[in-house]
């Protein structure tokens, strides 16, 4: 599977982060957060959301890549499923993951998100990384309609709820937003056309007045 | 009426706000949940840390 690519705003200039699925390595790594950032909430969610994977793994109810996700489901149509999904950048080495999201495939094939975190105090060529958040929201929702799922649900709380208005175009949203296909889409849609403005204007050729 | 939003502006919009904040979500429901599997696995846990990777018991010196 190939990964999935979104792009954020690193040191004025517009750089790919891959997303993809973590394996069990990676998620022993996402565990370590809680120390090299501790007393943050993103630490904390890390190596909680860590806990829960290898608490489904032995259950076997988790899975480490799409092709996985679509097995499972094919062997179980009502197959409850977990997953940690891990973005990381080749130019940002030193931080190996730089978000991660916890989700689950429900019994009826929905989506939910449980965690999302971003690791605190990114920072590239000695000013802060930003986009991440809302290039993994984006993403999953792509993920989400292109596996034909039909919504996309999360518990929100006071933190994360002005997050999720920004990012859907809606509020108020309370505790709870749920969003289908018709939003997944226009969420990619927006996010897409505004990448592909802010790259096209990354590529333009400077001119000399 | 409200206008609406350009991706532009809805974007630069998000980026302020992620960089002001801080991107930290977790659903109650389930960091209720990561937190009960927590403490199952702490009590799970054997306490014999100290026994562990032939470690050598530490014995009282006899005095001479």
């Amino acid at each position: 599977m190939r990964p999935i690519i979104f792009h954020v705003e690193a040191a004025g200039e517009f750089r790919p982060v891959e997303f993809t699925f973590a394996s069990e390595s990676e998620v022993r790594r996402v565990r370590s957060w809680r120390k090299m950032t501790p007393a943050t909430d993103a630490g904390e969610f890390a190596a909680l959301a860590a806990k829960r994977w290898f608490y489904y793994t032995r259950e076997g109810a988790s899975v480490a890549s799409l092709d996985e996700l679509r097995a499972a489901i094919k062997r179980n149509e009502q197959a409850e499923l977990a997953f940690l999904m891990v973005a990381s950048a080749e130019w940002a080495k030193r931080y190996k993951f730089l978000a991660l999201a916890y989700c689950r495939r429900t019994w009826c094939h929905h989506l939910v998100l449980d965690f999302l975190a971003v690791r605190p105090g990114l920072r590239f060529s000695g000013k802060p990384i930003s986009g991440i958040g809302s290039g993994v929201f984006a993403s999953l929702a792509d993920m989400a309609d292109s596996l034909g799922m039909e919504t996309m649900w999360g518990e929100a709380t006071a933190s994360s709820a002005p997050f999720y208005e920004k990012i859907l175009r809606t509020r108020p949203i309370k505790d709870l937003f749920i969003i289908h296909r018709d939003t997944m889409r226009n969420v990619r849609e927006y996010y897409l056309a505004d990448q592909q403005s802010r790259l096209a204007k990354t590529a333009k050729p400077n001119h000399i007045s | 009426m409200k206008r609406k939003l350009t991706p532009r502006e809805w974007m630069d919009d998000l980026l302020e706000y992620e960089r002001t904040h801080e991107i930290a979500f977790a659903s109650p429901r389930a960091l209720l949940e990561a937190r009960m599997i927590e403490a199952m696995d702490k009590a799970r846990r054997p306490h014999r840390r100290a026994h562990r990777n032939g470690v050598a018991h530490r014995r009282k010196t006899v005095g001479r």
